[in-house]
């Protein structure tokens, strides 16, 4: 190899190298400011009682608001489930004995915490990062400050606390509503009487079930929020930034269910 | 008395503050002056402890502002208001909600002494009435007076302006200078402001400290400022193009 050549693959890989350094830092300095933010605003708790009125606004926009997103999402992941559990079914066992277990299982440990999740994250995370990001351009942070307001205690503390509560509420929302929209398909389409598929729920469903699903629904709630205020407290810049705020909180929430998923599920079901 | 002793501050590779040395005495308008990107607002944004400094610092009544911890730093700030240069009003809240939320923040007054107190300080910066209104629905002017509402709200003893006329018409700009005096006068509270607007300098001033790269060029009365015969001074206050002050402009003349 010629001289010039092993300087210009020194000179690329010196690069490189210092790309996927600065990568590395960029994510792990994310983390760790993520962190310190969860902690300042779970620092700001006690203050709960006083910011009562922006904890409830918060949950109004995160719970009631989401509910016929949550109605639209659960039902047809609950019919869809039926479908899918009927066929897997075919010819191994009687859909009146185990589509009620089969579909309530799948729907409590996975297809109702992961699918809510993922579409509240779209919206929550997203909504968080654009509102306390265009706060941020516009110095309404700044504002904040001066009035000697802490912008961590009155717009982070209660957008985790609405986030925490109202995604386990939520997701127990959309089990219930896609457990009856299986049950609805299993009756239409199987001839499965809704009371067969009610023992079947109640014979095979463990509590652990619920519990998995539970915790990540308290997790989901969690990142969600902070990842929306992380991104909305970093934003830099005009309305570009505020735009790039918005699709990197969505993207980076329904990661960090995906990755929440997998750690639960690997706590609860191994 | 604020002192500004030795202020240097950089945004990554670009000096903006190199060794501002300045006094603000109490109860005094004391206003900054300079071109546009020379660091007045970085200025402002140091003195109420929103940015703080690579090296020097900045002392209020004696206690230096990057030493204090933030239930200290918050002490000092609610004994100040910062007018914006674009109001930054909360723009998902109304007037009354903009300007209230220091007095439900940190005072016990009542709903009543409260709203009362909202429409006194709606009066005075002449705009009564709109306590309902969306920032959204407000004029750029509008916008600014009800940001010097928010920043009086807390009977502030420092208050800062960050270009207060620049976008209002000749009279509502009168209006402002007025209001400044008056509340310097009255209340003795004591006075920066950041702006480009000459008129208003002469009109509100005590004092005018010019900034030019980074640190303090003039600092003196008004009657100084139109005897001074620093080039630099005299070529900015005058507005000329021709002087040691050389704009590049994007042809290249």
């Amino acid at each position: 190899m010629s001289s010039l050549k092993k300087l210009v693959v020194a000179v690329a890989g010196f690069f490189l190298i210092d790309k996927i350094g600065s990568r590395v830092l960029f994510f792990f300095s994310g983390m760790g400011e993520s962190m310190i933010l969860l902690y300042n605003s779970l620092k700001n708790l006690k203050y709960v009682h006083r910011d009562r009125a922006l904890v409830l606004e918060q949950m109004v926009i995160v719970g009631v608001n989401s509910i016929p997103l949550v109605i639209v999402t659960a039902t047809f992941a609950g019919m869809v489930s039926a479908v899918q559990a009927g066929y897997q079914l075919q010819g191994f066992a009687s859909p009146q004995m185990f589509l009620g277990s089969a579909t309530s299982r799948a729907i409590t440990i996975e297809l109702g915490p992961v699918l809510t999740g993922l579409v509240l994250s779209g919206r929550f995370a997203a909504s968080i990062a654009a509102e306390i990001g265009t706060m941020k351009v516009t110095e309404q942070i700044d504002a904040l400050e001066t009035m000697a307001i802490d912008p961590v205690r009155y717009l982070a503390t209660p957008r985790l606390l609405a986030g925490l509560v109202m995604m386990p509420v939520l997701i127990v929302f959309a089990d219930f509503i896609a457990i009856s929209g299986s049950m609805f398909i299993g009756y239409l389409s199987m001839d499965v009487d809704p009371q067969a598929f009610l023992s079947s729920v109640q014979r095979f469903m463990e509590l652990r079930d619920v519990m998995s699903g539970l915790a990540k629904a308290v997790l989901f709630g969690a990142s969600t929020a902070l990842i929306g205020c992380y991104v909305g407290f970093a934003t830099e810049g005009g309305a570009e930034g505020v735009g790039l705020a918005t699709i990197r909180a969505f993207v980076l929430s329904a990661a960090a269910i995906l990755v929440n998923d997998y750690i639960v599920a690997t706590v609860f079901l191994t | 008395m604020i002192e500004i002793i030795n202020l240097h501050k950089n945004f990554r590779d670009k000096k903006v503050l190199n060794g501002v040395n300045l006094e603000i005495e109490s109860g005094k308008v004391t206003t900054i002056i300079g071109r546009s990107g020379c660091g007045k607002s970085v200025l402002l944004k140091h003195i109420v402890g929103l940015l703080r400094p690579d090296e020097g610092s900045v002392n209020v009544e004696g206690a230096r502002l990057s030493e204090m911890s933030t239930k200290e730093l918050y002490q000092i700030r609610k004994r100040m208001g910062l007018v914006f240069q674009n109001g930054a009003l909360f723009d998902s809240m109304s007037v009354e909600e903009n300007i209230n939320l220091g007095l439900r923040e940190h005072t016990d007054l009542s709903e009543a002494d409260i709203s009362t107190k909202v429409s006194s300080l709606l009066d005075m910066v002449g705009l009564p009435g709109i306590e309902k209104y969306r920032p959204s629905e407000l004029s750029g002017g509008m916008k600014k007076r009800v940001s010097l509402a928010r920043a009086l709200a807390m009977d502030p003893e420092y208050v800062l302006y960050d270009e207060p006329t620049t976008g209002l018409d000749p009279i509502m700009s009168a209006i402002i200078d007025d209001l400044i005096i008056r509340l310097n006068e009255q209340l003795k509270i004591t006075s920066i402001v950041v702006t480009h607007d000459m008129r208003s300098v002469y009109t509100i001033s005590d004092h005018v400290a010019m900034l030019h790269y980074g640190v303090v060029r003039f600092n003196g009365t008004t009657r100084q400022l139109k005897e001074t015969d620093d080039e630099v001074v005299r070529q900015f206050i005058e507005g000329n193009i021709l002087g040691p002050i050389q704009p590049v402009l994007k042809d290249g003349r």
